[in-house]
């Protein structure tokens, strides 16, 4: 009999032997290394889950030193006269016992972390990301319990959760602690799952189209081919919360060497998925939370620019804001937030307010959303 | 990302591909985890693909082997089989004991902790020195020998475990 070490080598071949063939690896690591690549721009990394422990201070000191934000650049060709913006001073520390305050009568609903992990010397690969919620129900802020990579606050008390192994084949649904109250399996693809206005449903983008999910997790709708929608393909819900609406790409041979063109913005019903409309948008909504609530505005990302206010009846872009995210007031005014300020915006693109944000927040990456 | 760039990953994908999924096969024992892991590995290759492509292969080698181990920790060690539960080796008839030994092992393999497995895999499937095997776990040549030594003895227990069964027969 031969020795240990050697039936060992030919035992460890064997499991190798039984690896499956490659399929479709090339693709597929594009497609989540663009996602990683995205969301390493909109996180910097630092500050840790020291955060609880500092933001447990409450409301002492008022920030003096405000960095004002640089103002937005105008993009239409004769920009209305402009109100002076209000310099405001937010509280300088978070208190974990209660909401805090942004502008507009927004608060901050999730703040989130992202190690870099040090695979080489010099060489760093993402790590663990860490998140602190807002629970709305308390008015507490919690640390996330679980291995999450992505948060999208639902309107209501509860988040959804992707990351972790099973990140590419399902989305939790749980609450700001982590304890889970759904789970919705779906095969991914593009951007994050985009909670209906009413809270009531998810909307999910899948492999097949979109799915739509209740609160009892059972699948509404399962959706249209969707298989044209560009490289960066954000799904969102309009206002109306009956319709949802999914970019479409120009119809010219894919390239890698650059991002798909958007040709419009298709509208379709929620309740049959049938195509509603089209709009003449070229470039993605933000998201739901980026829609005016008339319909007329929506926030824009192009790729590699600044979040656009621009206008549905034409795609015309109206003013280019300052923030990595923002979203429209029930109003109509719009809050843009960075880890360093927030501000509000008319719906001219002009600066109403800003304000700067304590120094702990710098590196996170933010989210606000009405109480 | 420059389109000779992205030829170049695809190049890379194409010729590496299978080699990395037997890595991690042979560490996870399970087709789709595999492809999960491999895939997460070229997603974070290809993100900073500009900036590693001059040594990929390494890069992404060493991301696959922190990712199984940090996946397993994460995981709370459940993928780690007891040896109560270690399936016993097959009962029937075996004319040959280095092919049943070898069956064996490849069932107490999938039981050791993920970093055990991964020197295993480094050594045995790779190939690779204890010093190269020490610099893609990120730990100290030493913790690669304690590790290979306790994940042999192990093997040697869990596999002995059961050989007096098969001569008791």
């Amino acid at each position: 009999m031969r020795n240990l070490e050697d039936n060992l080598r030919d035992a460890v071949l064997d499991l190798a032997g039984d690896a499956p063939p490659p399929h479709d690896l090339a693709a597929v690591a594009r497609t989540r290394g663009r996602r990683l690549r995205r969301r390493r721009h909109a996180t910097y990394g630092a500050l840790a889950m020291a955060l609880i422990a500092v933001t447990v201070t409450p409301y002492t000191v008022l920030r003096k030193d405000a960095t004002a934000p640089p103002p937005a650049t105008t993009v239409s060709q004769s920009p209305p006269p402009a109100p002076t913006p209000l310099t405001r001073t937010l509280v300088s520390t978070l208190d974990a016992g209660k909401p805090y305050q942004l502008l507009g009568g927004a608060v901050l609903t999730a703040l989130s972390r992202t190690e870099n992990a040090e695979v080489a010397p010099g060489e760093f690969t993402e790590g663990d990301t860490h998140h602190v919620l807002l629970d709305r129900e308390t008015g507490h802020y919690e640390q996330l319990v679980g291995d999450y990579r992505d948060v999208v606050p639902g309107p209501g008390k509860l988040f959804a959760v992707s990351g972790g192994t099973d990140a590419e084949k399902q989305v939790r649904i749980v609450t700001a602690r982590g304890e889970l109250r759904r789970r919705i399996s779906y095969q991914p693809v593009g951007d994050e799952p985009q909670w209906s206005p009413d809270g009531s449903r998810l909307l999910i983008p899948t492999m097949g189209g979109f799915e739509i999910v209740n609160a009892t997790g059972a699948i509404n709708l399962t959706g249209q081919d969707v298989s044209d929608c560009p490289d960066y393909c954000s799904y969102s819900w309009l206002p109306n919360g009956k319709e949802i609406a999914v970019p479409r790409r120009k119809d010219l041979p894919r390239s890698e060497a650059k991002p798909d063109e958007m040709l419009g913005l298709r509208v379709y019903s929620a309740q049959t998925g049938k195509l509603s409309r089209t709009l003449p948008l070229t470039e993605r909504p933000i998201g739901t939370r980026g829609w005016s609530p008339d319909e007329r505005l929506v926030l824009t990302r192009p790729t590699g620019g600044s979040i656009t206010l621009t206008s549905t009846a034409d795609g015309s872009p109206i003013a280019q804001l300052a923030g990595s995210d923002g979203m429209f007031l029930p109003d109509g005014r719009i809050l843009m937030i960075d880890d360093e300020f927030v501000m509000l915006y008319d719906g001219q693109g002009r600066v109403l307010e800003q304000a700067g944000l304590p120094a702990d927040f710098t590196g996170l990456a933010l989210k606000a959303s009405l109480p | 990302m420059k389109q000779s760039l992205e030829d170049e990953f695809t190049a890379f994908v194409a010729e590496r591909g299978q080699a990395l999924l037997r890595i991690a096969h042979a560490m996870t024992g399970d087709r789709e985890a595999a492809q999960d892991l491999v895939q997460g590995a070229l997603a974070k290759a290809y993100s900073r693909w500009p900036r590693i492509h001059g040594d990929a292969e390494a890069y992404v080698r060493k991301i696959l082997y922190n990712d199984r181990v940090s996946a397993w920790r994460k995981a709370g060690n459940r993928n780690e089989v007891s040896v109560a539960d270690v399936p016993e080796r097959m009962s029937v008839a075996r004319h040959d004991d280095d092919v049943a030994e070898r069956l064996a092992l490849r069932e107490a393999l999938l039981s050791l902790p993920a970093r055990q497995r991964a020197v295993l895999v480094m050594r045995y499937l790779e190939d690779r020195s204890v010093e190269e095997t020490a610099e893609a776990l990120g730990c100290r040549p030493g913790t690669v020998v304690s590790q290979a030594s306790r994940a042999l003895a192990k093997l040697r227990d869990l596999v002995g475990r059961v050989t007096p069964l098969e001569a008791s027969r």
